[in-house]
């Protein structure tokens, strides 16, 4: 079979870092061909580099057995190679049309004339039966939506060789079987994908073959059909990988938090809204709320731990209503919350290592007496807790949270929850975007908090995480619980059912 | 805290500022020669040396000269702690004219109504009342930034007009208003020598300058040293990780704007209330104090101590300036040499950018060697220790290994789109 | 009636330089750049150009509303110029807009008067008001609009509304605007389209600096002192 793209002994460095260290992938025309790794193992600067967005230092890519140079998009376009990005480049405020057109537009008389272009993307939409307004606001519409539009940029480029980069993260599971059942009409019609994923499921329902990366290098490229995955888990971490915990028994104490027909009723503003939410949790238990992204996970735990204020309902902690109460009694009275954006909420980036370590905690007689802060005190206290948690950085306890990797990040956002006087831990996805490393240490520290007797509330997008290291699941969907599952008898299959809304149950708090 | 301390007083952060205050002297020298080279020598003399021979006697002492920039400090220290301050938290109070215009109407209507006072204590009730009138000036801009997200540079240059034109119309409807000289009405009491005038004889120095660098260093021990600065800076740095930590981020806004218009409304009251006869001018024009604040702050760093610096090498270049007029060059010379200044320090992100790579390089060829994270942080390959403890702890470097990638990903990303 | 048409006259005065300068931030706000050295460019633009047509006054070379429109010509050049000056620090050097917009105000007005001084050694450049047009012909008897619009006007009037209605097209009917707004609203999405977004912010900063310029010549030519600083 013919290869319309090979990339052959790619090397591309950034100071400090070999990003592609002598990577060849070669992509056979209408075929799948995934490519697989953990997060930042290469495989987007390789697919930067085939789009034109950096140019390595060594090795060729050819188009159809001539080589090419790839000096931008433009080049890659001319060459047929087009890109679904994982963060989507679509002008929010444009119209699907103004968005495919932008870069191509064509004039008449020097102004826009895009009637051609209307019919052209009208024909695209009912080919693939994509469902697609042409002068919809890309604001208005869903995520799943503007992934077509996406691809619709690049049918209307006429390419015949797409980049897929990590679609499936976004979309909810019949999303993804749509996703699939495009991709494979597309290349049914002779176009050739790479998809770019680090779920080994969507690889063995759609993939041909498969490439894997591993911090930079190349390590395989297997027949999908002849490979397990396990043997493709263990070949991009490099080691077995064994995610699971003997758990046990939990040891349940006293309910600490009782949340009661909590209903938020707020359209706009891009807030789920909330419905009757009931649920206790208790000491010593991992209650887990799972769902697909957007179901009012994020705007439960903005409740309970007050970043978001207008709901209805009571929250009850530790026998305090704190239904009204501000974010700052919520936190002493017995909340840590290890938020889902460390960036946004978790860390001040331009404070140093020491001074985020107190950010929930420098009002503390310990640190700060008649408001000047005892410097020697928090030093001592940052020194014990990155010893402790082993959180490395260049320059300790001074370094600047900013120039930290994304792991020590997390450790440094975990450590200081944990340190903080309380006996309620919300952990919102706590291992998004971290590797296998940093993964089985959060799950560990979250297990060792659960067996000291603290309550923790679980919220994770991640079927094996969901499954893995929770007592209970309590399943959101649209903004309702409707499920209310034990992990030990609950199969992948049917918790995919609950969080895509084809299975619910009412869930109720017995007193 | 020792190692933090000594970083925090290096000259490293400054060099950038350093090198933009030489190219704009540069700049400076080189319009004079232009602009009259017969005279240049001894305006350039003028201009570097002047302020130690005093404005309108070159044989007067030199402490006499020092004694006026010390007086053209004042201003320059207030309204510069003003904007730095706010800027400090997130803030741009590009109302300090507003701000300065109202203190300096309340301190000169407070000195001269209120007669029931002694004249040796009526100075500090007018001087708390300037403050105050900034204070509640900028506190509208702050509470509506709190409450209602509305962009505080929008509201506080409207507040400049509204301030402008209110304090214009006050000064006649209280009686204030000399129209000879279309200004307002001479003030008698005045600020406390405390000294200074035996210090500096024959020169406009006042007890103001005292008082002003003794705030900009509470300024400087409120911000760094207390929890209160703790939590204003932080939510200048990330409003939304300061409250998620559970600080009140509208309280901090507000104090911050409060306390950004009390120094400015200072300013005002500093300057009419320091005996050397100033008075507001009935014009419809703002006071150029408040921009000048800009400059000082920006050139200062938005550090109250770097503040003090800049704000007395301004006094310097404006007292420099006044010195080469007499030589029939105009003064203006100098704030164009203050907007090279800054326009060089705004490209000071370059420099360090140039810097950085250099030191890149050298990390690299180092293998990952340390460089001063502090400065160039951005840019640095995270984590060097991780990365040296690679072979001891795999999966750990595997991730600093990796987020370096996406750090210089992001990197070249945010550098394309600037 | 006459006393209505007066003040709009007046009003059209004051309101096409602001209504002109106000295009110039959306061209630069719109590509994603703040432009705060507006002011700084209007100084500058009005200073060449009086500066222009009061030379040119004192020679007999040029006279009339051609020398408006080349002084208004050079205030636009001038304006790109100057603000070449943002572009390059905001747009090439990452620099902080809104430091580098202060520093060009600080500077535009120092600027003007040192060099008023210098050349002309005064402060403010006198111009005589010999660009009002009394009444246009034929257009003026219109009942109603003709007092509005074309008693006591200026031609710089008619040159603002211009600028208004091709503005308004630029931005939403040309391939130029359109690129220029996503440059503006999400550059990732420019460049993954192919479209230089270095090359559409010039463009947004540059066509700022030209209206900009222009609207401080417009502003200093017929407000009644008619001179460069106030």
């Amino acid at each position: 079979m013919e290869n319309v793209i090979e990339m052959l002994h790619i090397t591309k460095r950034f100071p400090g870092v070999i990003a592609n260290d002598d990577v060849t992938l070669e992509l056979r025309k209408g075929e799948i061909h995934a490519l697989l790794g953990e997060n930042g193992a290469g495989k987007s600067t390789l697919m930067s580099v085939l789009f034109g967005l950096y140019e390595p230092e060594e090795g060729q890519i050819l188009v159809n057995g001539a080589e090419v140079k790839i000096k931008n998009p433009n080049d890659a376009n001319k060459y047929g190679i087009g890109m679904v990005h994982q963060h989507f480049k679509l002008v929010n405020n444009f119209t699907v049309l103004q968005n495919v057109v932008l870069g191509v537009e064509t004039t008449k008389r020097g102004l826009l004339s895009l009637e051609e272009a209307r019919n052209k993307v009208i024909e695209l939409s009912e080919r693939y039966k994509f469902n697609i307004d042409p002068d919809a606001l890309i604001a208005n519409i869903s995520v799943g939506m503007q992934q077509r539009v996406e691809i619709i940029k690049m049918l209307y480029r006429d390419n015949e060789i797409l980049i897929f980069d990590e679609p499936t993260a976004v979309l909810t599971p019949q999303e993804i079987e749509e996703l699939m059942a495009i991709m494979r009409q597309l290349i049914a019609e002779g176009k050739s994908i790479i998809f770019i994923t680090h779920k080994l499921k969507e690889i063995k329902m759609v993939a041909d073959r498969c490439t894997i990366l591993r911090k930079g290098k190349h390590v395989a490229t297997v027949d999908v059909a002849d490979t397990s995955v396990e043997e493709m888990s263990e070949l991009m971490v490099g080691r077995k990988v064994d995610l699971t915990f003997d758990l046990g028994k939990p040891k349940l104490g006293k309910t600490v938090l009782k949340v009661r027909n909590l209903t938020i009723r707020k359209e706009g503003h891009g807030h789920q809204t909330l419905d009757d939410i009931n649920f206790d949790l208790r000491e010593g238990e991992v209650l887990c709320i799972g769902g697909i992204e957007g179901n009012g996970q994020s705007e439960l735990v903005y409740a309970i731990t007050g970043l978001l204020r207008d709901y209805q309902g009571q929250i009850i902690l530790n026998d305090k209503d704190i239904t009204n109460s501000n974010i700052r009694f919520r936190n002493i009275n017995g909340i840590a919350h290890i938020p889902e954006d460390r960036h946004k909420y978790g860390l001040v980036l331009d404070y140093t290592l020491e001074q985020n370590l107190i950010m929930q905690s420098y009002f503390e007689p310990e640190f700060q007496r008649r408001g000047l802060i005892k410097f020697a005190q928090i030093a001592d206290y940052a020194d014990r807790l990155i010893e402790q948690y082993d959180i490395r950085s260049g320059q300790g306890r001074n370094t600047l949270a900013r120039s930290m990797s994304g792991g020590n990040q997390q450790k440094a956002i975990v450590a200081r929850e944990m340190e903080r006087r309380h006996n309620v831990l919300i952990a919102v996805q706590p291992t998004r975007g971290l590797d296998v490393g940093a993964i089985e240490y959060i799950h560990q520290q979250i297990l060792k908090h659960r067996a000291e007797g603290f309550a923790v509330l679980l919220v994770s997008l991640e079927l094996s995480e969901v499954l893995g290291i929770s007592d209970r699941i309590l399943v959101m969907y649209n903004g309702r619980l409707v499920g209310d599952l034990d992990p030990q008898n609950t199969t992948e299959q049917e918790l995919g059912l609950y969080m895509s809304g084809a299975k619910t149950e009412k869930v109720t708090v017995h007193e | 805290m020792n190692n933090l301390k000594r970083k925090r007083f290096s000259l490293t952060p400054a060099l950038p500022s350093l090198i933009s205050i030489l190219i704009g002297l540069l700049a400076g020298i080189i319009v004079i020669v232009i602009a009259d080279s017969s005279k240049a020598l001894l305006a350039v003399r003028n201009l570097l040396l002047g302020p130690l021979y005093g404005i309108y006697n070159p044989n007067q002492s030199s402490l006499t000269g020092i004694g006026n920039m010390l007086f053209f400090m004042i201003p320059l220290l207030m309204t510069g702690l003003s904007v730095g301050f706010a800027f400090k938290t997130g803030l741009f109070n590009i109302g300090a004219s507003g701000q300065f215009m109202a203190g300096s109407y309340v301190a000169i209507l407070l000195a001269r109504k209120l007669t029931g006072i002694p004249n040796s204590w009526r100075w500090l009730v007018a001087l708390a009342g300037a403050a105050l009138a900034g204070m509640l000036l900028a506190s509208i801009a702050g509470i509506l930034k709190a409450f209602r997200n509305v962009n505080e540079v929008i509201t506080s240059i409207m507040l400049n007009y509204t301030s402008m034109y209110l304090v214009n119309h006050l000064i006649r409807a209280t009686g204030l208003y000399d129209p000879l000289k279309n200004r307002t009405l001479p003030v008698q009491t005045e600020i406390p020598k405390f000294g200074l005038d035996k210090l500096f004889p024959k020169s406009f120095v006042s007890g103001g300058i005292l008082i002003a660098i003794v705030i900009a260093i509470i300024c400087y021990v409120l911000l760094y040293k207390t929890t209160f600065g703790f939590e204003l800076r932080a939510v200048g740095l990330n409003r939304h990780a300061s409250r998620y930590a559970g600080i009140n981020e509208k309280r901090s806004i507000i104090m911050s704007m409060a306390l950004a218009g009390l120094f400015a409304g200072m300013a005002g009251g500093m300057i009419h209330l320091a005996g050397v006869g100033r008075a507001i001018q009935v014009r419809d024009v703002l006071p150029p104090e408040g921009f000048d604040g800009i400059a000082v702050a920006l050139l200062g760093l938005n550090h109250p101590l770097g503040i003090i610096f800049a704000s007395l090498f301004m006094a310097y270049l404006k007292v420099g300036g006044q010195t080469i007029q007499t030589l029939g060059f105009a003064p203006e010379i100098i704030n164009m040499m203050i907007g090279i200044i800054l326009y060089v320090s705004a490209m000071a992100v370059l420099i360090r950018k140039l810097l950085s790579i250099r030191a890149k390089k050298q990390s690299e060829t180092k293998a990952l060697g340390n460089s001063d994270g502090e400065l160039y942080a951005v840019h640095d390959p995270p984590d060097p220790g991780a990365t040296a403890a690679a072979e001891k702890l795999p999966p750990e470097s595997e991730d600093s290994t990796n987020m370096a990638i996406s750090a210089v990903q992001e990197e070249i990303e945010e550098d394309k789109h600037g | 009636m006459v006393r209505i048409a007066d003040v709009f006259q007046s009003v059209l005065t004051y309101a096409i330089p602001l209504m002109v300068v106000a295009l110039a931030g959306m061209f630069s706000e719109r590509s994603g750049v703040i432009n705060i050295s507006l002011e700084g460019t209007m100084i500058m633009g009005a200073f060449t150009g009086i500066l222009f047509i009061h030379t040119m006054q004192r020679t007999d070379l040029m006279s009339g509303h051609l020398l408006l429109l080349t002084g208004l010509l050079i205030s636009m050049v001038t304006g790109i110029l100057y603000s070449s000056l943002h572009a390059i620090a905001a747009i090439n050097m990452f620099a902080d807009q809104t430091i580098s917009g202060t520093a060009l105000n600080i500077f535009a007005p120092a600027f003007a008067v040192f060099v008023a001084r210098s050349i002309i050694g005064v402060q403010q450049i006198p111009l005589g008001n010999v660009f009002r047009i009394a009444k246009v012909p034929v257009l003026a008897e219109i009942p109603i609009l003709g007092p509005l619009f074309f008693e006591n006007a200026y031609l710089t009037t008619y040159i603002g509304i211009a600028i208004l209605i091709i503005s308004q097209i630029v931005l939403s009917k040309t391939r130029f605007g359109l690129r220029l707004k996503s440059a503006g609203e999400y550059p990732q999405a420019t460049d993954a389209a192919g479209v230089s977004v270095v090359k559409m912010r010039y463009a947004g900063v540059l066509i700022s600096g030209a209206l900009a310029g222009l609207g401080g010549l417009i502003l200093s030519c017929r407000s009644p002192p008619n001179s460069v600083l106030m």
